[in-house]
């Protein structure tokens, strides 16, 4: 399953779709029916005449961003998981590779900061970004083009 | 590191802390006088007031409830609870300290042991 059919076909996404195709006429048919009694004379009724509008657009609103949202990357279930993810990768950085190899990997990123800091910088920033994976919703900031699968 | 889409959370947290207690405060006289209309009759001019200022701040804490909800990835049936409980006289405050204590609470826990800066890939 494609990750568009994921987010649009999910469990999930299609009970969302039938509440907002519930929701939505429910919230016409309540303003229309608001609307016909402000015209009766009922002084109230012009609040709800507003508000039924209101509250689809609220429907459709959340709606597309409950479609959209992203619950295994950001959120307590995601920090959590990230925490869990960098804990473990410190680790095995800690059992496996032996100290002299950090000095390694480190040496030459020195020397080139000390050649040109702002170049370096630039490079790391790059590099952080390229890291992150394409752009998504819960990512907003990215030099890589999303690519749909 | 805190990603771009949970930046915002504490701001969200009190725009809907001070809507969910505006909204609950001002249904407990918004249902007393309906009783009381249903009970004795009259008070016309005093369900207007409620009604129509209850009636839009209830907008507004459903678009504060709604974004909170978003930021901190809180699942439907919340969501669900937190639109409801601006309906029902006392529960904004049941519900609030709830959302607060069980989702926000250990979200911002978890996020305090993030480090807030990006770590550089060559350092790690």
């Amino acid at each position: 399953m494609s990750a568009v059919r994921q987010r649009w076909l999910s469990g999930r996404a299609i009970s969302l779709h039938v509440a907002v195709v519930v929701f939505v006429p429910g919230c016409a048919l309540a303003a229309w029916w608001q609307i016909n009694r402000a015209q009766d004379g009922n002084q109230l009724s012009y609040l709800y005449s507003v508000m039924w509008p209101v509250f689809a657009i609220l429907g459709l609103f959340f709606w597309w961003m409950l479609i959209h949202t992203d619950y295994e990357n950001v959120g307590l279930k995601g920090t959590r998981r990230r925490a869990q993810a960098a804990a473990a990768t410190r680790a095995s950085r800690e059992a496996t590779s032996p100290a002299p190899a950090v000095v390694d990997a480190e040496a030459p990123a020195a020397a080139a900061a000390e050649v040109d800091p702002e170049l370096a910088a630039y490079n790391a920033r790059l590099a952080e970004l390229a890291a992150r994976g394409p752009k998504t919703w819960g990512q907003r900031e990215s030099v890589v083009v999303r690519r749909f699968p | 590191m805190r990603r771009l889409a949970e930046r915002g959370l504490k701001g969200a947290l009190f725009r809907y802390q001070v809507m969910a207690n505006i909204v609950g405060v001002l249904i407990i006289p918004l249902f007393f006088f309906f009783g009381l209309h249903l009970a004795i009759g009259g008070f016309k001019p005093e369900l207007a007031i409620f009604g129509v200022g209850h009636g839009y701040l209830y907008i507004v804490y459903l678009i504060t409830a709604g974004l909170l909800a978003l930021k901190a990835r809180l699942h439907i049936p919340w969501i669900l609870l937190m639109f409801l409980a601006g309906l029902v006289p006392g529960l904004t405050f049941v519900v609030e300290w709830l959302v607060v204590t069980r989702k926000i609470q250990p979200l911002l826990a978890a996020q305090a042991g993030e480090p807030e800066e990006p770590v550089s890939r060559a350092a790690q």
